[in-house]
This record gives C-alpha cells, structure tokens and sequence, in this order.
C-alpha cells in the first residue's frame, strides 16, 4: 500500500517533468505562460498538500532514515549496543559522535537501514523496553560526562506485541520520558518522520525541538484514531485533520523551535539539502544552550513543559 | 421465573456478575464493597464510590480545583474535571494524605489537558502538604480526541512527578489502566498497588491481537501476570485495600 501511494505521487511527478520538457521544445510561441502555470501545478500539487498526504511522505520508504540523517550530520559515529540489563533492539540505535569538534550523545529511531530494507531487523522502528532502557543509559552516561544530546524521532510508535508487554513497556516508557525531561545537560530532539504514541515521546523531547515539515506527530495514528471513533480506517483523512501533527501544526502551535522545509516532493528528493538545514539547526542550539547558564537552562525547560497547553 | 430475573436486574436490585453470571442482590454486593462474593471478581467502581469505601467517613474534602461551583456553569473545564476525576484531602485510618481517582466510567479515564492539570495540581497538592499522595488510576490512556496536546500531558504529569520525587506515592492500578497514563506519572509511584483481576498495560489487547495475528491468553496484562513479571508491588484484594494504604501511610 505504501507503495502504491508513493507512485501516485511519483507519476505526477513524472508528468509534470514531461510537460516541462515538451514545454521547452516550442520555443516558435510564448510559452513562458504555459511554464509558469505548471510551475504553479506543481507547487499546488505538494504546497496544498493535506495533513494525511504530508504523513504518507512521513512514511515513504524512500525517506532518508535516522542512520541517514547520523551519518551525514555527525560522520564519526560510534554505535554503542545494548540497554546493560536484558537485550540490545535494533529499533532504537545510539552512541557517541562529535559535530564540528562539539563531542556528544545520539539516540534515534531506526526503522530500516538505508538501502537495506530490513524493517523486520529494525521492528519498523518500534521499540521494546530494551530500546527504551538502552535510550535511558545513554542518556545517563551524556549527563555523567557533561555531553548534549541529539536524538532523532521516527516511530509509528512503541512496539504493540506481547513479549513488550510482558517486559513492561509502559514502565519502561514512563522512566524514558522521565529521564529525557530530567537529564542535566542540553537535549535536541528532532522529528524526522511518523512520530507516534508515547513511543515517539521516549525520545521526542529536548530543550530545543526541530522538525521536518512533513513528519507527524500524533498520540496515535490517523488510522488508529478513525476506527477507535469511527469503528473502521476509511476517516483517516479526517482523523490526520483533527490530531493536526505536521511540521506546520506544530509549528503555528509554538511546540517545536525550528521548521526544516522539504523539497517539493518531500525529504527524499532533495536528502542533502534537509541535513544541511537540521545540521544548521542542530548546530545553532548546540552553541545557544551551551553559552546558557546550565541552571537557567534547566529553569526553560520546566517553563517550555509547563506552558505546552494551547495559546487561546 | 427469567422475567422476573430481568426485570430486577432492569431496576437495580439484583446483579448479574460479569465474570461467573451469578446473580447476586444488589444490596448484598454493595455491602461486599462490589466485590462478587462468589468468585472474587472485582467490578469496575465509579470515582464517587471508590471514595466513600476507601476513606474514612465524611474525611474527603475536595481540593478547590476540583470543587468547582457546577451550577455557575464555569466552562466546560470544571464540569469535565468534576467527570474525570476527583481529588482531594481525605483520612484513611485516621492518617491523612491526598488522594486522586479517575473515573474509567466517563470518556474511558482518559487522560486530556484538564485531567493532566488535575494529576498535576494535586502532586503539588501533596508537596506543599507534605502529604502521601493515593493515585487509583482507571484509564484507556491518553484523550485521543486532544490529539498533540493528549499525548503531551504524559510529559507534563512525569515532569510534575520528577519535581515532587520527594513526596512519597502509591499508585493502585484499577481495572483497566493502560496506554499513556500507566506509561507516565502512574508507573513512577513509589509503591504499585493493584486490585485483582485487573487488566494493567501499554498497548490495548485489540492492537496487540492485530500485530501477532491471533488471540492472547486470557490472563495477559492482568495485574497476576504483573506481579509475576516483576512490576508490582503487591495484588490487594478490595477488602484489604484500606489496611494496606494505612500501613503505607504509616510507614512513609
Ligand atoms: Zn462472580
């Protein structure tokens, strides 16, 4: 299905471009109208995008994943495994890097490897309690040693199977969010893609929070939501409308600090681009929370949780 | 002889309980604390009775937040917390402490922006008070319908918690408690508490049934397989509940 729906955007891509070449093959008549109306199609066709399409381009299979975003921004990365109790998941990497000599922590979710397809490895990025205790040593071992954290969020949310359950997901889940809002040292977190549930939450908090325009943001999905309320999937539209999770959502709400603007087309368009802009982003914090004093630092993040109710 | 049956059953008098189908008078199960008397299934209690069998008589004093004047129709924030919720001071064995009960009967227990403010005004509650804090907790998880801001009360109810550490707290999972609020301020109690039979988790059974294709065993989640697995600190019958909080009381 992802698939499918990745195609129809794909060949109207496609269409487009053809147009546009045609286009530029009858230079005998004006066609600098004709141009700029395609021009107009194609930014209608992504710009007035809806919120159930925006997360459709959360979910392709062709966005670029955590590993892409780590290896480009950081390009030292030292995996570390395991949560030092149980097990090690693959759904939930970390472990040390440095940006620009600036020597820190990061923890994401990893639904697949790039280029690989191995989403069944990776549980499509939904963790177990391992992930989570793994996330929360990490994060213990950056405050020990004074180092800031970068994590990055893609989850449909956390993992929904029994063996989960039995090893206490939700504990684990409520000591991950208790230790990211509690860590003494600078959090950035960014949301790359879905970001569902208290899953998402594990990880998707910081001091400062960055955020893809497409990614999506929800306390559950829109498919979850419509046949929790509507007893069957076919609302999903309406339900991505009403849980308003975009980039832009959160944004106009005052929940994330910093927009990252995708290609026409979405992130995997144009993979390069969207790093140089999260690494700029991750960059700026980075030296912003640092020259904080670590005391009033702590103080904003108590005020920014507090205040995360609704501006009216 | 079954008209009879249900027609008493229609207007209250007798109970048909849910887990063995005896019918028991209403009166007598009243009395039993709505616990069935002949296969110890514990019902489901409103936030009102949970009260008045819990502390002792005439102690609950509800917090301001929480007592709001209803027929000013202030909003619809005091009516929802007046639904969702209560909180309030209370006595149980003559020792005091604060005390919170979610409603599973409105909206599932959900947890939205006014009960996350609820949760989180009576921690601090606690702390100024420097009261023990009772939480029964009775949820479906988070409000869905809230959408981001939903699930962002899980954060803002365990930064509450991580700010009043020192406070001693006991959750009691009631039946059924699962999704965002086990998996926030619930499980970061200092003592877990659990009434029989009930059904404590992250994911819904539905959910988890949908993932691995087939049907799960009857006893998954329950606060039995809890205990077993290490997340519990006890499994309290009904009638030893109040015993039980008053020891803890005592002790912290
Ligand atoms: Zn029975």
């Amino acid at each position: 299905m992802k698939t499918k729906d990745h195609d129809k955007f794909a060949d109207i891509d496609k269409a487009l471009k053809r147009l546009e070449h045609s286009i530029s093959k009858l230079p005998e008549i004006d066609v600098t109208e004709i141009a700029d109306k395609v021009k107009t199609l194609r930014r209608q066709l992504y710009n007035g995008i809806s919120r159930w399409e925006s997360l459709e381009l959360a979910r392709l299979s062709d966005r670029p994943g955590a590993n892409e975003f780590i290896n480009i921004i950081f390009n030292d990365f030292m995996e570390l495994y395991g949560d030092r109790i149980y097990g090690d998941d693959p759904a939930i990497i970390g472990g040390l890097a440095t940006l620009e000599d600036i020597p820190l922590v990061v923890i994401a979710h990893q639904k697949h490897s790039a280029k690989k397809r191995d989403y069944i490895y990776h549980h499509y990025g939904m963790a177990c309690p391992e992930g989570h205790y793994k996330a929360i040593r990490l994060m213990r071992l950056a405050e020990k040693f004074d180092k800031p954290i970068v994590t990055f969020v893609d989850t449909p949310g956390a993992y929904p199977g029994p063996e989960a359950e039995y090893k206490g997901q939700a504990f684990s889940i409520a000591r991950c969010i208790s230790t990211i809002a509690s860590v003494r040292i600078p959090v950035i977190a960014c949301i790359i893609g879905e970001a569902g549930s208290g899953g998402a939450l594990a990880l998707g908090f910081g001091d400062r929070v960055i955020m893809l325009e497409h990614a999506f943001y929800s306390a559950i999905s829109p498919e979850g939501f419509s046949s929790i309320i509507w007893d069957d999937t076919s609302n999903k539209e309406t339900a991505a409308d009403i849980l308003k999770g975009t980039g832009h959502d959160l944004y106009n709400s005052g929940l994330i600090d910093y927009l990252v603007k995708e290609p026409v087309g979405g992130a995997h368009n144009d993979p390069a681009m969207v790093m140089e802009d999260t690494k700029g982003a991750i960059k700026n914090f980075l030296k912003e929370l640092s020259s904080m004093d670590r005391k009033d630092m702590l103080d904003a993040r108590v005020k920014k949780i507090k205040g995360m109710m609704p501006r009216d | 002889m079954t008209e009879v049956l249900d027609i008493a059953k229609k207007d209250g008098r007798w109970t048909e309980c849910p887990s063995c189908k005896e019918i028991i008078i209403t009166e007598k199960l009243e009395e039993n604390l709505w616990v069935c008397p002949h296969c110890n299934y514990h019902f489901r209690l409103n936030a009102a009775r949970r009260i008045v069998i819990t502390c002792d008589k005439d102690s609950f004093a509800p917090l301001p937040i929480f007592a709001a004047d209803l027929d000013k129709k202030g909003g619809s924030d005091s009516y929802e917390i007046d639904n969702a919720i209560k909180g309030g001071m209370a006595r149980i064995e003559d020792l005091s402490c604060v005390i919170g009960v979610m409603n599973f009967a409105y909206r599932g227990g959900s947890m939205g922006m006014s009960v996350g403010n609820a949760v989180i005004s009576l921690m601090k509650h606690a702390k100024m008070s420097k009261k023990p804090l009772v939480m029964f907790c009775a949820s479906g998880g988070v409000r869905i319908q809230e959408g981001i801001w939903g699930l962002f009360q899980m954060l803002r109810t365990v930064q509450a918690r991580n700010f009043t550490m020192d406070v001693p707290m006991i959750t009691v999972f009631t039946d059924p408690t699962l999704g965002g609020v086990t998996a926030s301020f619930a499980a970061l109690a200092d003592i877990m508490l659990a009434e029989p039979g009930s059904s404590i988790g992250f994911a819904g059974p539905r959910v988890i049934e949908n993932t691995i294709n087939h049907r799960l065993p009857p006893n998954f989640q329950s606060a039995e397989m809890l205990l077993s697995q290490g997340f519990l600190d006890r499994i309290v019958d009904r009638h030893q509940l109040r015993n039980t909080l008053a020891y803890l009381l005592r002790w912290f």
